[in-house]
Order: C-alpha cells, then structure tokens, then sequence
C-alpha cells in the first residue's frame, strides 16, 4: 500500500508561502520585504486552490512561492536591511536618552561605511543575476527608461530627493549621447502624454515615454517609496547599460561633467564625452561640443565635420568587419552599400517591413542643415532628435539654455529656423502688436531673415519618422499642419492610408473603376457640350448623379452579376434612346469610345476571375471541419466590413482629389 | 543583683534611666520642666507643681525662669501671687495649642479671653470675664488631670534618640584578688540610686511609697465647655500619619531665591560641554530615521565595470592544504524565480512595459484616427455613467420598498388595533350572523355516491389539466432550446468573430480590462481618462496640454503587470477606539438619616 499522505504537507500547502509568513521567516520588517521583493525580481503568485494553500488565507492574502522566499534567505542585501534595523534600534535609544549629538553620530557613521570598515552594499550582483545577459537588459530598457525620464522630470520634494532626480537627469543625458553619437534613435512621436521615442540598440527596439517639460504634478495616490525602489534599481541598470554602451562604440564612461554647464541650463551640453584612447578622444570631444566657439566660418567647420564624420564611418565600417568576423552582433547602420528593398509582388500584396535607411543615410538627415531653435519651442528634444539624426549646428534662443552653437538669431549660417508662434494679423500696422513687443528687439513681427526656411516643430519629427526631409511649405508658420501619425502603427494590407498617394493603394478593380467612371463622365461632359443649347441641364445632372449613385452601390457591391450589369446597360441604352427621342435627335449609342469599352471590358473579365476565385473558395470551404468554416466565415466577415469601410475612404479622397484637379484646371 | 531602693521592691534603681527627668534636675540643677515638657508620658514632673512641694524647690526655679523670660508676672494662683515658672514655662511653651495668640498670662488675662492651659497633666483654666476670673481666683482651679497630651496635628519625626554604641559589658576593671574587688567596686548606680531616693525625700517623699490619691486628683466633676472647645482628638489611621509625618529637616523654603543665586548647597554646578549641535530639522529627520523611513539602503555608484563581460571570474586559489575541503556551494537559483509575474489584463497576454501609441493620441491627430477614438472613449463614459445611473435606480427602489414596506407594517399595526376595539364588540356581545355560521361544527357522516363521482370526476379532470400543462410546458421547452441553440450559435460567431479580430491584430493584452482576481486588498486604480477633447484639440505643439500623469500611468503599469500588489497611502494609522462613557457614582451619595 502506498504511504498515506498528509494533508497539509506536500503540494501547493508547501509551494506557497503567504506573505506575512515570509517576512517574519527572513526577519525584515515589511517595507524592507518589498524593497528586496522589487529589486531581486519576486512576484506574488497566485495559487491554484487558496484554500488548500491555508486555511486561514483570505481574499486579499497575498502568495509568493516558497522556494523564491528560501532563495531570498542567502541575499546578501538582506544583512544589510538587518544591520539597518539594529542602526534603527540604536539611534531610537539614544534618542529617548536624549543624546542626540550621539544618534547624530551613529546615523553618520553608518552613512559611511567606507570608514568604518562595514561593506557597501550595492545593486551590482542584483544586476548581474537578473539580466544574464546584456540583450536581456536591454529588453526590460522600455520601463527602465520610462521611469527614469519621468523622474528626471519631477520636481523635487520630501518623498523624491533632489539628488535622485539629479543623477536621473544625468544617466538619461548619457544615455541619450550614446544614441546621439550611434545614431540609434529610429523614431518619435509627438502624443498628448508625452513624446515617444523608440531607438534600435543592438538590433532589439526599445521604445519610451518622455513627459513634456513641467507638467508632473505629484498626486497623492502614489506610494512614493514603491517608486523610490524602483527608481534605485533601474538606475543601478541603467548606469551599466551605459558602460556597457560607451564602451562599445569606444568611449569613455563616466562622461564628464561639468557642474557649473549643468547649472546654466546646458543639459546635453554639459557632459564631454571622451574617447578611450588619445587618437578618438579629439574627434569625440569636438563632435559633441556643438561647434562651439567657431573662429572660423562655420561653412568651412561644417565640411571638416563632414570630412571627420566620413573617417570616422570608414573606420567604423572597418570595425564592424572585424567585429563581424568575430560574430558579434553589432553590425547595424554603417553598411553603405544600399539594401534590397522589398516590393510586394502583387498590388495589395503583403508590404513587408522595409529595410531601414538603405538610400539616405538617417544619421546625415539634419548634417546640412544649421538649425535655430525660437524660445517657444521645446529645446530638450528637438535638440535630442536632432542631433541623433546628424544635425551639428543647433542654435536656440539664450533663454533656453546654455550649450547652444549660436544664440544670435541674425547668424548668417542658419538655413532653417523652427518656430511655433502664430502669425500676427496686424502686423501690417505700424504700431505691431503688444504681445510681441519682447521678441519684436530686432525684427518687426511677421519679419523673416531672407534665405532661411521657417517650419514648425512637427516638421522635425515627420521628417524623422519618414526618413527624409519633408517640404517645409506644408510646415510653415501659420498652416494648417498635416495630421501628426503615430510611426508605430503599421499600416496593415489594403488599409487606407493617408500618406501613401490613391495609386499605390487601390485595388485593381476600384483603379478599373474609377477610370471608368471617369471616361463615363468625359463623354457625358462632350455630350453636355453638345447639349449646351438644350435646358435639359437641371435633369441631366440628375441623371448623372443617380448613375454615380448606382456606380457606388456597385462598387459595394463585391460579387455582382455580369448579366446584371448587362441589363443596366441595357437600361441605360433604352433611356438614352429615350432622351434621344425627346430632344429629337439620333441615338449615340455608338458613340462610346474604345477605352471606355476596352476598359469595361478588363473589368468583366477581373469580375468573372473574381467569381471563379470565390468559387473555388467556396469549394475549398466545404472542405474544412464546421468550427473552422465558422472561423473563416467570419474573418471574411470582418475583412469585408473593414475593406468596405476603406474603399469609402478612398472614394472620399478620389472625389477631392478631382475636385480639386478641376479647381486647378 | 538583689540590691533594692525604696519601698517599693518591684521598681529597681538601675532601671531609672539617666534621662529621668528628677534624676537630671537633681542632678544637673537646669530646669526640670524644660526636659519634663518634652516627654511624653511622664506624669512625675508635673506632679511636682503640688503647692506644698513647689516651695522648696522655688528659687532655683525661679532663677531658671527669669533666665528664660524676665517677665513681670502675675499671680493667678491662690497661694501664690506669681505664676509659679514652672506653669509659666508650661503656658509659654503650649502656647501651640492656644486659639489665642497673646504672649503672656497677663494679656490673656486683660483680653478676656478664655485660655486653657493643656499640658500633659495639667488643665489650667482661666476664666475670661470677671466673674470666672474672681472664680478662678478664688477657688483652686489649677488641678491636676490624667489626660494624655493633645496630639499636635502634625507629629514631628525625631531622630532616634538613646546610646548609639554597640553593647558592651560593665565598664569594670578587673577585681582579681581581694583588694581589687574592694577598691574597684562600681557603686554608680547604686549611688545613683541613693541620690535619687534622697531627692524624693527632699521633694516630699518617696514616691514610690505615696498613695497614688496623693499623687493624682482625680477629676470627677468635668467640665463640659472643654469637650466643645477641644474637639476629642480621635486615634487617626497609621496610613495617615505616615502620610502627615513631616522630616525633621527643615524643608526647602519655597521662597523665590534670586536671580544669580543658582545653587542650594553653594556648590556651582560643573558646566556640561556642548559637544554638538544638533539642529532641529536635523533631529527630526534622525526620529525619522530612528522610525524605518531611511531614505536608501543602497548605493547608486557610477558604473566602473561590466557586469556582462566575459571574463571568467578569477577563482581565489585554495591552499593547498585546504584542498581536501569541499566546495562551499553556492545557494542554486530556484526555477520559480524565472517565471514571469502574473499579469492582470483579462485575457492574460503580455502586456508592454510601454504602449504602443495609437495614432488617436497624437497632439495633432488625423480626423478619422481621433473621431475613432473619440467614440470609443466617450461610449465607455456613456457606460459608465449609465450604470452609475442603474446603481442609483436601484438604491432609490430599495429604499422605497422599504418605506413602503415601513407603511405597510404601520397600517397592519393600526388596522390589528382597530380590530381590537372590534373584538371589544364581540366581548360586549354583538356578532355578525357570519361569526355564528363558521363557529357551527361540521357533522361527520357518510358520503353519498354522487359525491363519490363528483369527486372522481374531479380528480380525472384534474389529472388530465396537469398532464397538459406538464406537456404544454415540455414543448415550450423544446421551442426553447432550439432558441437556445440559435443564441448559442450567435454568440460563438460572436466570440469567434472578437477572436478572429484579436487574433490577426492584437497580441498584447488590454490594461484596462483587467482580470477580477487582483493581489491584495485594494483593486487597481482606474486609468486615467487620455484625451483632448474636441474644443481643446489644438495643432499647434505649443499651446498643447498635455493630458494623463504619467506617474501614475508608471504606478499602475508595474501595477498590472504583477511586479507588486496594489496599495494605498494611509495618512495615518488608525488607532484603536476609545469610548467615552460618563461614571455615575457621584450620583451614589447616601443621604444622612
């Protein structure tokens, strides 16, 4: 006979642990549990059975798994957390002695541990054992950076030291010089949370939230401490990420920094990166200083840069072999010979991911460009964007900072400015306008420097998203902008797009269509021309709507008879010999041009390959089991819906874009 | 010892301590009332105020007496004009217990007021107004009493008085040998004993062969003015007078004492160091530190090496005489801690650590982008302010049901006490015809047959309506299920139709439909509500506002994805209830009889 086994002794009694079990177990007091909680990575789980876990477990009992608590046991933070608790003790018992000067001291002896002799404890090992590996650290970068962005924007209080926030804001510049000397960043958006920014490091995409500047209120709801914990670890990670990242394109980490720079407001400005060795160092340091304290002419500044920049790609390329050789998995945007593009075989068909920058190069998108930022816009990231994307010469209004190449707004060199402040209407006047009295020191509102492109900030994250420059005539001061899209949704087969032109996105049949309609319309256009006498004008234009009616219900119409069509053409016939009879003149049945007819007939022969095509469909259909006919049934179903819904949209557009065609003309 | 004095064989002389008060006015020749008034207990001295004894021993007394006061006296003794020092002293000296604060007899006297004298034996009585005065004057009222002493109110503690030395043996030395033990006899206390006896003599006699109604009058007439005046001092409590026991140390004057004057006892105080200041700012942060709210535990250091670098880590190399020694094993990474938190959307997929931003959330989005989510986001507002509404429906209906249900109860309570007066009737003796019909029992007796087969016929007929409702009901069901087979039908396409949606386009989960099941006590905070409505939708980047915190979306992020469970600030812990109640028991008096 097998053993009998106990309840309560084996299972799920044993794998799980309630919370309140685990803290007396390791002894820590229950902030301190979750502080350990957070940083090695131990959720709470969920049991099958609560009941058969504990009898006493409530709903609100929180379980973790008893083997993570065992393991928790070795942690060597957890001496830590105790060596606090007995500080805790000590200094509470001098207090209530009512020696201060004594709980002063001891508190000061353990915030250095450097000098007296007890080990610093630090996140390092935390590190290493929960991202083995460098691409699993870069994977969990999303919260990492997400958190540490919004913190570098926080104001300071009780709950969230100024000094956490300072060294937030530092590794989040350093690690924005990493993507601005790798040109890593891919794409940004512009949303009413925040600015997103993805960035495609070591092949993996890593996507975050940046908020805009001065907008974090702290609500009350958060647990601050909880956050605090958080923020310590992604810091830690991120510091490494950061060494491991300079390090990797040969720089130098820590960067400096300069503190007197970072008071004035330099931001990026204020660190220096450095090159590893001598020969790097030199270029490095110049690449980053912004060009600043030009003596010579910029131009000429501009093409050594050029000149560098292409030394240091070579070199670079050179690199990127060698390391290629050895398999390493750094081989991204230095190719220089263009990518195959793929083009989808058939129109309609599957686009495919495009390969990234295989024509011009993202990294040289802004390179010849000297950009002036106006007071208005936002600094921080548009310098950011770019000078990840190439742009060397970034000058702004001196309110905004230091760091700035220029802060003269008349600079000669500058070739677009970025503004975003409404045309003044009474500008015209004499007196300009109150509002703009600041501003208005040198130049007159509604003034412009000749020879120099104004846009308006959007401009720079589309031209970005879109890899290319965007015409800036769409983005001037005062037009109404183009819709800000989202570069992270992927627009899926045969969906309407607003970016592409109508050609490359209609199917076959609606292009076959619309042609017709349109030789439809160029006839009857000749035959209103004829007919210019007559004052049957009125009615014929109600004709002409009605067969555009009936065109659309056809067009909805997916699988329509042919010999339907052919009675309607018949109708047609008779009606039009009809008319022809009451205006008394000859029937123009002949009159239909060979494109027309050529035309009608291509799309007779796509409809009778499109009914051969659903048969077949339909006989495969009957091949399948119940359950997945259903299935298929339906995703036919809802593509239909949605497909409809985008040949509205197209319509809709076609008819624009005619009308205005015809404004034109 | 078998050596005896005086007549009296039970008393020896050697028990006559040195502090007997005739002894030492014998002896020393100072005034024996002075040591006499501060013994208790001691009724000899007072005895010796006898008029006929007092005489011998006058001038002496007299002298002393002046010494202490050089008063003029006054007489206010029959036989004596004067005061005899020895009552004098006495007065001057209870003058404690007088009501009246006059220096002298004569005052007292010339006030008129009334005095007593109390000492220990002695109840001195002057009368106030002439005639108690002639009285006084005229018959002997200074008599003698057994009385013990009034208690002062206050008893003062005395140190222990008496030989403080270790016992010892007669300080004799050695009578070895017959000369010795004649010459070194020590005769002092039979001396003393003599000496003693003699003064009893001279004094008046032996007092221990006197009548004890020579020694003492016994007052049998009383006064009954003295028990009003001197109210009986009662036996207090040990317990208070422990309490009312005052030192013999003169207590600390209570007196202010100046300014510059910092010390009691003239010793300045040593002047404690300042080693440190310690702010106030700073203390409070050390409470807070000293109460678990420490800011960080660990260090955040610069990064100085890469914790994924290959390199193997140098192994410390063992001695090799320690190389028998096994290897301290390092604790092995369970495999629970690799598995993936649980996630709290509904469907359990992956939710990101970031969202993938939809078009809809651009600062300036595209019509049909925005209008999508428009009404998406204003249908879930319409939802819930829907249900909110149903919820409020439902509280009012319930609270209805209940008033009406309150009503209800109230009418049937009147209407049962309307009955009542009703059934009054009935006991007053009027009924209704129909009370008499339903109070008339039924006869029991056979039943006929018709009845039979009405009943029968009642019965089939019955059994027949239930078969067709049993079948009326079966058929209903069966059209039921063909329903229920067809909503059935409908809702799998349904549920297929959202999979098949789902499927090809979303494979991450939804943070705001969450599971029910969360962690913890509190459910998740609801997301905040992202959008720029319609009139506040601006196209330019300047004039945006942004909407949503970000710090609570990176709050309730974590929070989904299953990193911790939810919790909630709590301002302050609550502590446990204190009930006020008011006690009675001053209501608890018992009223005299």
């Amino acid at each position: 006979m097998a053993k009998i086994k106990k309840k309560g002794q084996s299972g799920q009694a044993k794998n799980y642990i309630t919370r309140t079990q685990a803290v007396k177990k390791l002894q820590i007091s229950l902030p301190d549990f979750r502080k350990l909680c957070i940083w090695k990575g131990i959720y709470p789980r969920e049991p099958r059975s609560r009941k058969k876990v504990s009898k006493s477990a409530t709903a609100s009992t929180t379980f973790y798994y008893t083997k993570d608590i065992q393991y928790l046991q070795h942690e060597p933070l957890l001496q830590k957390f105790r060596e606090q608790k007995v500080l805790e003790k000590k200094i509470s018992r001098a207090l209530g002695r009512g020696d201060v000067s004594d709980a002063a001291r001891l508190e000061r002896n353990a915030g250095r541990p450097d000098q007296t002799g007890k080990p610093r404890y630090t996140l390092h090992h935390v590190i290493r054992e929960r991202y083995p590996t460098f691409i699993d650290a870069i994977r969990d970068l999303d919260d990492c950076l997400s958190m540490l962005f919004l913190f570098a924007n926080l104001p300071s209080t009780t709950s969230v030291p100024a000094k956490m926030i300072a060294r937030c804001e530092r590794l989040c510049h350093e690690f924005q010089h990493y993507l601005i000397t790798s040109h890593s960043l891919r794409k940004s958006f512009l949303s009413i949370k925040g600015i997103y920014y993805q960035a495609n490091i070591q092949g993996e995409d890593v996507l975050w939230l940046v908020p805009y500047k001065f907008n974090q209120r702290v609500v009350g709801d958060i647990d601050f401490r909880i956050m605090g914990t958080f923020v310590e670890f992604y810091m830690t990670l991120l510091g490494f990420v950061n060494y491991r990242l300079y390090s990797s394109i040969g720089l130098k980490y820590p960067p400096k920094f300069d503190q007197t720079k970072d008071d004035k407001g330099a931001e990026l400005a204020a660190l220096t990166l450095e090159g590893v060795n001598l020969a790097t160092n030199e270029e490095t340091t110049k690449a980053i200083t912004n060009g600043e304290g030009h003596g010579p002419d910029p131009k000429v500044q501009a093409e050594v840069d050029k000149l560098v920049k292409k030394l240091r790609t070579e070199s670079a390329a050179d690199k990127a072999d060698e390391e290629m050789a050895d398999g390493e998995e750094e081989e991204e945007e230095n190719a220089t010979d263009a990518i195959d593009k793929f083009e989808p075989a058939a129109p309609g068909g599957d686009v495919l991911p495009q390969p990234t920058y295989s024509g011009n190069d993202p990294s040289k998108l802004f390179a010849n460009c000297t950009l002036f930022l106006s007071r208005e816009t936002p600094r921080q990231s548009l310098e950011f964007i770019l000078r990840a994307f190439g742009c060397k010469r970034i000058g702004w209004d001196p309110i905004l900072g230091e760091g700035s190449f220029t802060t003269d707004e008349s600079d000669p060199s500058i070739t677009h400015q970025i503004v975003d402040r409404p045309i003044v209407q009474a500008a015209t006047t004499e007196q300009g306008d109150g509002e703009d009295n600041q501003t208005a020191q040198k130049l007159g509102p509604n003034q412009r420097y000749p020879g120099r492109i104004y846009v308006q900030p959007q401009w720079v994250w589309d031209c970005i998203n879109d890899e290319e420059l965007k015409s800036p005539e769409l983005y001037a001061p005062g037009a109404s902008l183009p819709p800000h899209l989202s570069p992270f949704v992927k627009p899926t087969q045969g969906q309407y797009d607003p970016t592409i032109p109508l050609e490359e996105q209609e199917t076959e049949g609606e292009a076959l269509d619309a042609a017709i309609e349109e030789a439809k319309d160029e006839v009857e256009s000749d035959e209103e021309n004829s007919e210019v006498d007559n004052d049957m004008d009125v009615a014929d234009d109600n004709d002409n709507d009605e067969e555009e009616d009936s065109d659309a219900e056809e067009d909805e119409e997916v699988e329509d008879e042919e010999d339907e069509d052919e009675d309607e053409e018949e109708v047609l016939q008779r009606q039009r010999e009809l008319e022809a009879e009451i205006s008394g003149k000859a029937v123009k049945s002949k009159q239909v041009d060979p494109k027309l007819k050529a035309k009608l007939e291509k799309k007779k022969a796509l409809e009778r390959k499109k009914k051969e095509e659903a048969e077949d469909l339909e006989r495969a259909k009957g091949m399948l089991s119940k359950k997945k006919r259903k299935l298929f049934e339906q995703m036919q179903y809802t593509n239909k819906k949605k497909s409809t819904e985008d040949m509205k949209l197209r319509s809709k557009r076609r008819k624009l874009e005619k009308e205005k065609a015809a404004g034109k003309a | 010892m078998g050596i005896r004095f005086g007549s009296n064989p039970q008393r020896p002389v050697s028990q006559l301590s040195s502090t007997d008060p005739i002894a030492a006015t014998v002896k020393g020749g100072a005034c024996p009332c002075v040591r006499a008034c501060h013994q208790p207990g001691d009724a000899r001295c007072f005895s010796q105020a006898t008029p006929g004894r007092s005489s011998a021993l006058g001038g002496r007394h007299e002298q002393a007496a002046r010494s202490i006061r050089p008063e003029p006296r006054i007489g206010c003794w029959p036989g004596h004009p004067r005061l005899t020092p020895r009552a004098w002293y006495f007065m001057r000296h209870v003058q404690g217990f007088l009501s009246y604060q006059s220096r002298t007899p004569a005052e007292i006297l010339k006030t008129r007021t009334p005095l007593c004298v109390s000492g220990r034996v002695l109840w001195a009585r002057l009368a106030v107004d002439e005639n108690t005065k002639k009285k006084l004057l005229a018959s002997n009222d200074w008599f003698d009493r057994q009385q013990p002493q009034p208690q002062s109110k206050m008893p003062v503690l005395k140190a222990p008085s008496g030989n403080t030395d270790a016992p010892s043996q007669y300080k004799q030395p050695s009578r070895k040998g017959k000369k010795a033990w004649r010459k070194n006899v020590d005769v002092t206390d039979i001396t003393k004993g003599l000496d003693q006896l003699n003064t009893q003599k001279i004094i008046g006699g032996v007092i221990a062969e006197k009548d004890s109604a020579d020694l003492f009058v016994l007052d049998v007439k009383g006064d009954a003015s003295i028990t009003k005046k001197f109210p009986k001092i009662k036996k207090g409590l040990k317990s208070d007078e422990i309490l009312a026991a005052r030192s013999a140390v003169p207590a600390v004057p209570m007196r202010k004492r100046p300014a510059h004057d910092k010390t009691t006892d003239g010793v300045l105080p040593v002047k404690r160091q300042r080693k440190e200041y310690v702010s106030g700012k700073e203390l409070s942060r050390l409470k807070r530190v000293a109460d678990g709210q420490h800011d960080s535990t660990v260090d955040i250091v610069d990064a100085a090496f890469d914790p994924w670098a290959d390199e193997p880590q140098p192994e410390p190399e063992k001695a090799v005489e320690l190389a028998f020694l096994p290897e301290k094993e390092k604790p092995k990474k369970p495999k629970t801690l690799e598995q993936q938190s649980i996630l709290l959307s509904a469907n359990g997929k992956p939710i990101p650590a970031v969202y993938v931003p939809k078009g809809g959330a651009s600062y300036n989005p595209d019509f049909t982008e925005y209008r999508e989510r428009l009404i998406e986001e204003s249908e879930k507002a319409v939802e819930a302010e829907k249900k909110r509404l149903a919820e409020l429906e439902a509280e009012r209906i319930k609270l209805e049901a209940a008033a009406r249900s309150a009503a209800e109860a109230e009418a049937a309570e009147a209407r049962a006490d309307l009955s009542e007066w009703e059934d009054d009737s009935a006991w007053e003796g009027f009924e209704s015809a129909g009370e008499e019909l339903s109070v008339k029992a039924k006869r029991p007796r056979r039943k006929t047959q018709a009845e039979r087969n009405r009943i029968k016929r009642r019965k089939e007929e019955e059994r027949r309506q239930k078969h067709e409702a049993a079948m009326k009901a079966k058929n209903a069901q069966a059209e039921r299920i063909k329903q229920i087979a067809l909503e059935v039908a409908e809702k799998e396409r349904q549920l297929a139709l959202e999979k098949a949606e789902f499927s090809d386009a979303e494979e991450i989960g939804d943070d705001e439909k969450l599971r029910r099941k969360q962690f913890g006590r509190y459910r998740l905070p609801e997301k905040d509500l992202e959008l720029v409505l319609p009139d506040e939708l601006q196209d330019s980047l300047r004039l945006l506002k942004p909407e949503g915190n970000l710090l609570k979306d990176r709050y309730r992020s974590m929070l989904v994805r299953g990193k911790m469970e939810a919790r909630r600030k709590i301002p302050y812990k609550r502590l446990a209830k204190t009930k006020i109640t008011e006690k009675w028991t001053y209501k608890d008096f018992q009223l005299p009889a």
